[in-house]
């Protein structure tokens, strides 16, 4: 698949049609997450990664998130394409078919892998797995006796306890207790794969999601500020409104901006600095975004039934996940400290121009 | 000037107070939450406190009251909240409606609904909003029309907190013809509920949970007794309510059970991040309350307060959103309102609450018009 307009236009037809605020909803109160459109991103190729270019590809996956994220569609594209998908690619395993999801993306997480004669046992629990109820198959990074090592595990060998985001998503808990696997499930963590490098690609994911999202919630904000009438006019005519409206899409438009040069620069020396500053950007965006576009929309915004929220829900999960802004600002801080005396503009200007 | 004997006094039921929220929270009969003077709706908790004589404080002992002084009824709201109660079942009958028929009421209002709200056993909504009508609040369609010995009424109200709970809804009407005298035509009606000519349609909030309403109000007849007031007197009992109803200590401390526990949890070991976040929010909170203080009294003391309330309701409101903003950073990631983790459970309050602080009881923008004007701006 190439960088072309064709996918995205095809692509925002489908959404527009599938994924419209009511679809999201019910498909939260069901089973947490869209199965059904899932099937339609599969239909257009979308849900394998070897439909996307290797080497440029990763530019069409973003564009991809960024209008899931517009549109809110609960499915596992970063988790099963641009993590899952990628390990076994990279891992060499054979591709696997369906959701493939990767427990836990956390470098906190605790399974561990010990060798039992030929076999393996596998023990442990990763709490808040996105979208784990729905793989059709498990990789499970536990730390081994020789370092991490990649299980591919039956789902229904684990028991998995559901739990979702404030945003209503699945966020589940996957227990393993001493399961045994023949040695040929797993295999060391390839070379070139760290876990940090995962953890990097979620957030990379996430953000050009968070820029959907964000996009949306100004669109949604600019749409009533033109409809909802005041003394007399609509609340858009209020400097007060338009100002706020204006710090609102410049925080979209950064955050933009940021996740499509973190995009560009994939490969590159910079490559984690600028994901890291994505998702950092992302992140505060997200909560002056949130803050200003309920205010706007007065109680109209606070309520289920308006679809503000399913955008705002969205943007105060995401923030939090495959690391916070925060955690992205330490790293950036590092990396950029690393630079040494006067490196910090280099870096910057470096990563534009490959 | 403080009185040294009401400061004694306020000292012992600070501490009557806090005793008796700790044996409450010791005890699991109430957990304590963000907002939860907002979405805490307990009538239980609500009656426990009437029993103990925390409700009405300073209403006149006739109507159920105890006669005690607003410094007194501040004390007992601001502990409730700091400790996260539940008082949504009377929060606002005890701030604004049962001072306001008080004020303006007929004798046989006083007797049932001021009454009822003192015994903790009478829930009364609030119908203000419309679908058109928000922060300009004079353009109310709702009309009562005269009938024999009465008022027939129709529109809509919208937002309405806990219509569905309530006995009574006191809803602002157009009684007035002229469309050029926007704030003279106003009357506020008390309906008793249920009716079954009111209808009310449950709006569920983002959460999921189901706080407020919208209240249709087809031909419902009440009589001239039902009148609150003045015909064509409302606008200015509403307004006499704002200041009081703005500067509380609601306006600052709906967040205020993450700061606590967050503060709580931190030590000196705590990373130097952290102490600073806790100390910068704790600096606004002090200040904040110490400006609430001022204006209640100044209120008590007769003086208007206008801007200065306003002032709090803004920067309060902000301070809000601002706790779990700031605070986010130094708990355990992805916040969830399911979490076995106190923090993250008041940390997720605290954040899907948020769109409410800014907005209740008049938007921010709204207030800062009012500051402006105080300013001399316009
Ligand atoms: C949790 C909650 C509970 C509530 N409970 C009740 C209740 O029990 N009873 C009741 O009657 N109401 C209730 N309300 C409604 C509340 O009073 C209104 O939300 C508030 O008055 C704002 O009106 P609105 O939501 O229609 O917003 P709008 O008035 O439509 O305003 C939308 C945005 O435009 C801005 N704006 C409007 N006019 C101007 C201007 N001139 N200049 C600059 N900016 C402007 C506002 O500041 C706001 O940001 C409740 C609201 C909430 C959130």
């Amino acid at each position: 698949m190439s960088s072309d307009t064709m996918l995205v236009d095809t692509l925002a037809r489908l959404l527009e049609a599938k994924s419209r605020p009511a679809d999201v909803q019910a498909a939260e109160q069901e089973d947490g997450w869209h199965a059904t459109l899932w099937r339609e991103l599969d239909a257009l190729g979308l849900a394998d990664i070897d439909n996307f270019d290797p080497e440029h590809g990763l530019v069409d996956q973003l564009a991809v998130l960024q209008l899931l994220g517009r549109h809110a569609a609960s499915v596992p594209f970063v988790e099963s394409v641009m993590i899952g998908q990628w390990l076994c690619r990279q891992a060499g395993l054979d591709a696997m078919p369906g959701i493939v999801i990767v427990v836990p993306l956390d470098p906190s997480g605790g399974v561990s892998a010990a060798k039992a004669g030929d076999a393996w046992q596998l023990a442990g629990t990763a709490a808040k797995v996105p979208f784990a109820r729905a793989g059709n198959r498990l990789l499970i990074l536990a730390s081994g006796p020789d370092g991490p090592v990649v299980a591919s595990v039956d789902p229904s060998d684990c028991s998995l306890a559901r739990s979702a985001n404030m945003a209503g998503e699945p966020r589940d808990t996957v227990r393993l207790d001493g399961l045994r696997l023949p040695a040929s499930s797993v295999c060391p963590l390839p070379d070139g794969v760290t876990v940090a490098a995962l953890w990097e690609r979620g957030a990379l994911g996430r953000a050009a999601m968070m820029a959907g999202a964000l996009q949306r919630a100004l669109e949604l904000s600019l749409q009533y500020a033109k409809d909802r009438k005041q003394f007399g006019r609509p609340i858009g005519a209020f400097q007060a409104v338009q100002q706020n409206l204006a710090i609102l899409a410049a925080e979209v438009t950064a955050t933009r901006a940021m996740v499509d040069l973190a995009g560009r620069v994939q490969g590159g020396r910079h490559q984690r600095a600028a994901v890291a500053s994505a998702k950092a950007r992302a992140g505060r965006a997200a909560g002056i975004a949130a803050r200003i576009a309920h205010q706007i929309h007065g109680a109209m915004g606070f309520t289920g039934e308006y679809p503000l929220q399913l955008f705002t829900r969205r943007l105060w999960s995401w923030r939090d996940e495959f690391g916070s802004d925060r955690d992205w600002a330490r790293v950036l801080g590092a990396l950029a400290a690393a630079e040494g005396p006067g490196g910090l503009w280099p870096m910057i200007t470096a990563a534009g121009d490959r | 000037m403080t009185d040294p004997e009401i400061d004694r006094r306020c000292r012992v039921l600070r501490e009557e107070v806090r005793d008796f929220l700790r044996e409450e929270i010791r005890s699991g009969a109430i957990t304590p939450q963000c907002d939860a003077w907002l979405t805490g709706f307990d009538p239980a908790f609500t009656r426990r406190l009437a029993r103990r004589g925390w409700m009405g404080m300073t209403w006149p002992k006739a109507y159920g009251g105890h006669e005690r002084s607003q410094l007194e009824r501040f004390v007992v709201i601001e502990e409730l909240l700091a400790a996260g109660a539940p008082t949504a079942a009377h929060h606002t009958n005890d701030r604004q409606v049962g001072p306001m028929i008080l004020r303006c009421g007929t004798e046989q209002q006083k007797q049932t609904v001021v009454a009822g709200i003192a015994r903790g056993e009478c829930v009364v909504a609030i119908g203000l909003s419309e679908p058109d009508t928000g922060s300009d609040l004079a353009s109310v369609r709702t009309r009562a029309s005269r009938i024999d010995g009465g008022w027939r009424i129709s529109g809509s109200k919208i937002w309405t907190s806990y219509a569905h709970h309530a006995q009574y809804l006191i809803a602002l009407c157009r009684t007035g013809e002229s469309r050029e005298q926007r704030h003279v035509g106003l009357t506020q009606f008390i309906i008793r509920l249920p009716d079954p000519r009111v209808r009310i349609r449950p709006i569920k909030l983002l959460t999921g949970g189901h706080h407020f309403n919208q209240v249709f109000l087809d031909d419902v007849e009440v009589s001239d007794d039902d009148v609150l007031g003045e015909v064509g007197g409302a606008w200015a009992q509403i307004s006499a309510e704002l200041a009081l109803e703005r500067s509380g200590p609601e306006r600052f401390l709906s967040t205020f059970p993450l700061l606590s526990h967050v503060a709580g949890a931190a030590g000196a070991s705590s990373g130097e991040e952290m102490l600073c976040a806790i100390g910068e929010l704790t600096s606004q909170l002090w200040s904040l309350r110490s400006m609430s203080m001022d204006v209640a009294r100044m209120l008590e003391a007769g003086r208007s307060t206008n801007a200065e309330a306003a002032m709090v309701k803004d920067l309060g409101t902000r301070f809000e959103g601002d706790v779990p903003e700031r605070l986010r950073a130094f708990i355990a990631a992805q916040p969830t309102a399911a979490s076995a983790d106190p923090a993250q459970v008041l940390l997720a309050q605290a954040i899907l609450q948020s769109p409410g602080y800014t907005l209740r009881g008049g938007a921010n923008e709204i207030l800062r018009g009012i500051v402006a004007r105080d300013l001399g701006l316009r």
